[in-house]
């Protein structure tokens, strides 16, 4: 009898303790479905309408327009190309974070964060400042003699990456000094004492246990990356034009919010789409929970 | 692994400084080839520094390390040929049991057959034949021990440098490992440097064993005349399960400890302070009027009697106030005759097992 008692009020005691659960989750459900669920249905609404009927216009004209695939495919590839000249620059800042001294370990981590308390407006011109034809850096080389003519790294493909990657290694160092962390100093020890020179123990030991990070700042920077709008539009001198860029120009241009939605629909189903392959490649459970 | 690369090591006047740390200061020691050697000392005794520094991982501030005739002082870690077999064991979680051990031969270029048949001979040595194909997380902690062991020996290193391997294991299956890493030690004819704060393990595996402490090499000598002569109190106290009572100098082998005379096998050292270090288990209960020639007698009040499994723990306050441990075996026939808390009782302690040693300065 006193057994089915305390039976039942245990669980009442779990059901009550996972509706607590479920109060503390709803804050952030509503948040994420009122400013974010919404406003992409409506989107999705609008890049079907044309007036008040339903119509796929918006979407056969970026299929029949070669300027649209064009700037998908540009838009991919600065994307791509910039993850991984982030994954390329940020290991090596990320690996010394993770390894040295605490204070220098601080100070370097510092160092990285400090460019996200300017705004990224201020630093895109900062660069055009010094990548332009009488810049900082054609002024150096020219007086050292290095180059005769100066380098046209301003307003160009150029210029966008340098502009992209500088925003985006914050980014990929971060995750990457998480992952890199994790790793105990032992087996990074116990590859060298087993015969592993440098780079045979860097490919096998210390690359493998970092692709929790890679991949997690790799999906950071990619995503952030293909919604990029001023740094390219700033720095590419109109010749190297982004997604973002034709959402804004059917927007401001032509008023055209149909267009400019199917634009930017098509965008997110990229991005579905490309996790969706990675993922089948590469389930990323199984590598965030590799250890 | 029949034809064995191992060889001689010779640790000559290491030093290391951590800004005002000294970590070493001035070790020497002497290997032979095949011989298992411990390193046996409290935390902070610079036990783990040599280990290091043998190992490549650290360079010495001063001194040299020799492998055979080679000073290979300033080789990093890769080119030392070392079986390095960590506390963690440090296995790579992303590999496999055969992966793990293939890795020292494929950063050596040996791959193919023969890396499989040197990776499979590996597994046979350390009994976990069938075991390749697993993953490391799938392992118990006895197992991962021994994959560290077999990927540690599996490219015939010149010397097996372990860092307290079996700290992590439970007691009855380190007790196990020590007899096989005994076993492995001779069948192998390795030069093993054992890592370890443990002398019980020391004692049970190693030709000789070293005690460290403040950085320095404080006595090196085989298991048992470092059990039956430490050199001073502190090894005194650290090897076995030692009271340690301060006594005065009567004679050249005789002291006292209180009123009570105690002789001595070997000569008393000439120092200011010295203390009988008496191990627990040398003391046996014996009846009032026994006086035998080459025993020592005394006598005490048992305060405390406790039950630990294979034997009792008590301890006995002699007539000055002082209290010294010692252990009875528990087995049927001393449980008929078991001293009680409060009774007097009378112990004799052989000369031989009469163990007088000057204090150590520096451990204070």
């Amino acid at each position: 009898m006193s057994d089915i008692f305390i039976e039942k009020a245990i669980a009442r005691a779990e059901r009550a303790e996972q509706r607590n659960y479920l109060l503390l989750f709803l804050p952030a459900l509503l948040l994420v479905l009122l400013f974010l669920g919404v406003p992409l249905g409506l989107l999705a609404l609008q890049s079907f309408s044309e007036g008040d009927k339903f119509t796929l216009v918006h979407y056969m004209r970026i299929f029949d327009e070669a300027i649209y695939w064009r700037t998908y495919a540009e838009t991919l590839k600065i994307s791509a190309l910039v993850t991984f000249l982030s994954i390329v620059m940020g290991f090596p800042i990320a690996y010394a974070a993770a390894t040295t001294s605490r204070g220098l370990s601080s100070l370097i981590l510092a160092l990285v964060m400090l460019p996200f308390w300017t705004s990224v407006l201020v630093r895109t011109y900062a660069w055009l400042v010094v990548l332009q034809r009488r810049g900082i850096v054609n002024a150096t080389l020219l007086d050292l003699g290095v180059i005769e003519q100066p380098l046209s790294l301003s307003h160009n493909f150029t210029a966008v990456l340098i502009g992209m990657l500088h925003v985006m290694i914050p980014f990929m160092v971060f995750p990457l000094y998480a992952a890199i962390s994790k790793i105990p100093s032992e087996l990074l020890q116990a590859g060298h004492s087993l015969g592993g020179g440098s780079f045979y123990v860097f490919r096998r030991v210390l690359l493998p246990l970092s692709l929790p990070g890679i991949f997690a700042g790799s999906v950071l920077v990619f995503i952030l990356c293909l919604g990029f709008y001023l740094t390219p539009e700033l720095l590419g001198g109109g010749k190297t034009i982004m997604v973002s860029s034709l959402v804004q120009r059917n927007v401001e241009l032509y008023l055209q919010f149909g267009a400019a939605s199917a634009v930017a629909m098509v965008l997110l189903m990229i991005v579905f789409f490309i996790f969706w392959a990675v993922d089948r490649v590469l389930p990323v459970e199984k590598v965030v929970g590799m250890r | 692994m029949t034809s064995s690369n191992f060889v001689s090591v010779s640790i000559q006047n290491l030093v290391k400084t951590y800004g005002n740390f000294q970590a070493l200061r001035g070790v020497s020691l002497d290997i032979r080839a095949g011989e298992f050697v411990s390193i046996l000392g409290p935390s902070g005794s610079g036990k783990t520094t040599m280990l290091q520094i043998i190992g490549g991982f650290a360079r010495p501030t001063s001194g040299r390390v020799f492998f055979g005739n080679n000073d290979v002082t300033l080789l990093p870690p890769q080119k030392r040929d070392i079986g390095v077999v960590f506390q963690s064991y440090a296995l790579f979680p992303h590999l496999s049991v055969a992966e793990n051990i293939a890795f020292p031969l494929r950063a050596r270029n040996i791959s193919g057959a023969e890396c499989k048949a040197l990776v499979e001979k590996a597994l046979d040595t350390v009994e976990l034949g069938g075991y390749g194909e697993r993953a490391i997380s799938k392992l118990s902690g006895g197992q991962r021990q021994r994959v560290a062991l077999a990927r540690a020996i599996v490219f015939q290193p010149r010397l097996i440098l372990m860092d307290e391997p079996l700290s992590a294991l439970d007691k009855n299956l380190r007790e196990t490992m020590q007899m096989e890493l005994r076993n492995l030690h001779a069948r192998l004819g390795a030069t093993i440097v054992y890592v370890t704060h443990d002398q019980r393990e020391a004692l049970t595996m190693s030709d000789r064993v070293a005690v460290m402490s403040n950085g320095r090499i404080v006595q090196i000598d085989e298991p048992r005349t470092l059990y039956s002569s430490p050199v001073d109190h502190f090894v005194a106290s650290f090897v076995g399960e030692s009271t340690l009572v301060p006594v005065k100098r009567l004679g050249a082998r005789q002291v006292a400890l209180g009123d009570v005379v105690l002789n001595t096998a070997s000569d008393v050292a000439q120092a200011q302070d010295i203390f009988i270090a008496i191990q627990s288990e040398t003391l046996l209960p014996c009846s009032a009027a026994e006086t035998e020639a080459d025993s020592n007698y005394i006598q005490g009040t048992v305060r405390d009697l406790v039950f630990q499994g294979e034997s009792l723990k008590a301890s006995l306050e002699l007539a000055g106030g002082t209290e010294i441990g010692f252990r009875i075996p528990s087995h049927r026939y001393n449980h008929l005759t078991l001293p009680q808390p409060g009774e007097t009782v009378r112990l004799k302690l052989h000369v031989e097992d009469t163990i007088v040693v000057p204090a150590n300065r520096e451990v204070g």
